[in-house]
């Protein structure tokens, strides 16, 4: 069942920040939200958490339109590291807080969470380093248990220890209490093994939505003599190519293959498959430009 | 309008100026002052603010009079008839009630100059002479009499000096003294601005009579009162 | 799938009423502050004065009134709603349940509640004044009236109301669609502009001549008014943490 809908979507701040973004989101999935800085992944963020509202389209959200809903803040958390609270709060009084308002709170399990985190509840949230910070936010977020839940780059400033642990604990509180997630990240390899689907943004658009497994397989890499692929080439879309000393190595399109493996390797062509971080870098990097270029 | 408008502009700007001093000086201490500790401060600030209207309500009474409006109309009749009485130049209406002051003057001889000095107080002193075939050859009697002056409700006759009244090189000196300065503290617990502008008849009620205080001056017939600057 | 939650406007702007009450207490401490000061500054003076010069006398009066008081925490009300229209509280709302509306509701009661107290306190502040003042000057004081009447309280209050729900009604529109931005800048402009260059035609005369009751009612009514435009532009505002 679909839980969030968006139809020709478009939001615009004097420039396009989004055009005819159209999809539809999956109820109870972990979904990761892909793009290059300024893509427009946070105001998308915000349409959908009803901070936002959209210059032309719709959107719905549990079925309803979610600016300024107060059925859809319900059941919405949305985490950036810019979650503020009042200075005159200790952390263990925004627990308090967070457990007035959310009726699924768990709070022996946020204690439990900061208490291994190794951060003081009796702090201000003014206090804390960024890296404390970065893990408050996200085990509020957790603990709150609401149907969807927007984490928005939730792993910025952890050290990486932290951040492999609480990657654990997305998962494991998913297990416990499913839910939808959405996460935007910069560091998608980290983030791979947790995520069902990936929805990739650039420019405004959505470029690509699709289960994790299913997106990676979108492009794939051949290398081998450049001669050989030469030929290869010409016919498709090439998204990269690196020549060296006689040999070639190219990410294409993998739906533009048509021929089999075999006669691929009779050649003397590898196929290799991509991780799902490259196969976004390869999707929205602006075709042929490289950043040697500018340094030759 | 200027006036108030330039008054409401320094309240705003000051109020501003304290409230950002506040805000600053208060986000350092937001460590001691928790919302609860907040709340007590406040709290005992009331408290307190009860305390001093209780006592004041119990143990403070003042000693002045304020005239209601019915005892002014008293006096507003009064001062018709007193202003009959002054017309005709009959003195009976300066009773006892009004007198002020006394002082018995002794001068030779039967021509008694009189010099007012009356400063820069710029009141005019009301003088009024009567034979009294009683008195011996020699002896003045002055009398001062203060009619109810009331200023804003209050009853100032009191407060008005008197005049210095004595008798030298044979001459009858009548001074006046300056201008005395009287301080009051009104406490009246509403809006001043609202009854300003209402006009309500109390507040800027002033009465005077022309001739508030007079001094009479009982001499005997045959004496002789020398007016050298015609003043009476 | 879970269940959705399904709370009622009514609940959450109740828990945000809770919170902000006592989240945003700073502001009546402030308050208290202010007026000690001004109780201070106008201990010698009173707030006004009048006097009278005649015969040999010179009468001057200090009235000490609620005048200076009720200025002061009607200016205090306006700042502190301004204040609670900005980006730092806006954003903190964010962070529990809560919509445009809910917050702008819950805002309007913590100013209703918070008037109220700024009243009580203005009162405390003017007793504790006379109580000074009475204490020094022990023979000229003239006390005239000592109880304030009911009437001149329900003024006090609607009053600072009044001003509390400008000061919302103002900031809430400078954060909400441009329209609404363009549309209170220039009636404020014309405002002024009125003010400044023809103070006689604002008609404050026939307004004081009324009866406490009927300005007291009339503040109240322009205060709800006030207060149901802060909802109708906060229905259509956006935010942004950013």
């Amino acid at each position: 069942m679909n839980i969030i809908q968006c139809e020709e979507l478009s939001k615009s701040f004097g420039r396009n920040a989004l055009q005819r973004v159209t999809c539809t989101i999956d109820a109870e999935k972990i979904i990761g939200i892909i793009g290059r800085n300024g893509a427009g992944k946070s105001t998308l963020l915000n349409i959908f958490a009803g901070y936002l509202k959209p210059t032309t389209g719709s959107c719905k959200v549990f079925n309803e339109n979610p600016f300024n809903n107060i059925h859809t803040a319900a059941n919405m958390i949305f985490i950036d590291d810019q979650l503020s609270f009042s200075d005159y709060l200790s952390l263990e009084d925004i627990l308090k807080m967070g457990a007035d308002f959310y009726p699924n709170w768990q709070n022996e399990l946020a204690y439990r969470m900061l208490e291994y985190a190794g951060i003081d509840l009796t702090a201000k949230h003014q206090q804390l380093s960024k890296g404390q910070l970065a893990t408050f936010n996200l085990v509020y977020g957790l603990v709150s248990r609401c149907a969807l839940t927007i984490l928005d780059e939730p792993m910025n400033g952890m050290d990486e220890v932290i951040r492999t642990d609480f990657y654990r604990a997305i998962l494991k509180e998913y297990l416990a209490f499913p839910r939808t997630f959405l996460i935007t990240s910069h560091h998608l390899q980290e983030m791979e093994s947790i995520l069902e689907e990936i929805i990739l943004i650039d420019e405004g658009s959505i470029i690509a939505h699709a289960p994790l497994d299913e997106f990676k397989e979108q492009l794939i890499s051949l290398s081998g003599p450049s001669d050989a692929l030469a030929e290869l080439l010409s016919e498709t879309e090439v998204y990269a190519q690196k020549i060296m000393a006689g040999m070639t190595s190219a990410i294409i399109d993998a739906s533009n293959l048509f021929i089999s493996e075999e006669i691929l390797r009779a050649k003397g062509i590898t196929i290799s498959s991509l991780t799902a971080s490259e196969v976004c870098k390869y999707l929205t990097s602006k075709k042929g430009s490289d950043i040697d270029a500018i340094f030759d | 309008m200027t006036a108030t408008t330039l008054f409401f502009f320094t309240t705003i700007l000051l109020v501003i100026a304290i409230y950002i001093l506040v805000s600053k000086l208060g986000k350092k201490a937001k460590n001691i002052w928790t919302p609860k500790r907040i709340i007590i401060g406040i709290t005992s600030y009331i408290v307190l603010g009860l305390i001093a209207f209780i006592y004041i309500s119990f143990f403070s009474e003042s000693k002045i009079q304020i005239l209601s409006p019915s005892e002014i109309k008293q006096v507003e009749k009064k001062s018709d008839q007193i202003q009959k009485y002054d017309q005709e130049n009959d003195s009976s209406y300066l009773t006892e009630e009004y007198k002020r002051k006394t002082w018995e003057l002794r001068y030779e001889g039967d021509t008694l100059p009189v010099v007012i000095n009356e400063g820069d107080s710029g009141s005019r002193v009301n003088i009024r002479v009567r034979y009294n075939d009683n008195m011996e050859s020699g002896n003045a009697l002055v009398t001062y009499y203060q009619l109810p002056v009331i200023i804003e409700g209050i009853d100032l006759s009191n407060e008005v000096p008197l005049p210095n009244i004595y008798v030298a090189q044979n001459q009858l000196f009548i001074e006046s003294l300056a201008r005395q300065q009287v301080n009051y503290f009104r406490i009246k617990a509403t809006l001043g601005i609202l009854d300003m502008n209402r006009e309500l008849e109390r507040e800027s009620y002033v009465m005077s009579y022309s001739n508030p205080n007079v001094i009479v001056i009982d001499i005997p017939r045959s004496t002789v009162l020398e007016d050298s600057q015609g003043l009476f | 799938m879970q269940s959705l939650t399904n709370i009622s406007l009514k609940t959450i702007v109740k828990k945000q009423v809770k919170w902000k009450a006592k989240l945003y207490i700073s502001a009546l401490s402030s308050l208290v502050i202010v007026q000690i000061i001004f109780g201070l500054l106008t201990s010698s003076a009173g707030s006004g004065s009048s006097g009278y010069g005649g015969e040999n006398l010179t009468v001057h009066f200090s009235n000490y009134s609620l005048d200076t008081f009720l200025i002061v925490t009607a200016i205090w009300a306006f700042i502190v709603a301004l204040l609670f229209t900005t980006k730092a509280y806006r954003i903190d709302d964010l962070s529990v349940i809560s919509s445009r509306t809910s917050s702008a509701i819950a805002n309007i009661f913590v100013m209703i509640i918070y008037s109220f107290i700024a009243v009580i306190i203005m009162i405390s502040t003017y007793y504790l004044q006379v109580f000074g003042i009475l204490l020094v000057e022990k023979k000229s004081f003239i006390i005239e009236d000592l109880f304030i009447s009911p009437s001149i309280l329900l003024l006090c209050f609607s009053s600072v109301c009044l001003f509390g729900a400008i000061g919302l009604l103002l900031g809430t529109s400078f954060k909400g669609p441009v329209v609404i931005k363009i549309l209170v800048s220039t009636l404020l402009l014309l405002g002024l502009i009125l003010f400044f260059m023809s103070p006689e035609s604002i008609n404050v005369r026939s307004l004081i001549m009324l009866s406490n009751l009927m300005i007291s009612v009339l503040y109240l009514l322009m205060a709800l008014l006030c207060f149901s435009l802060t909802i109708w532009i906060a229905d259509k505002a956006e935010v942004t943490r950013k």
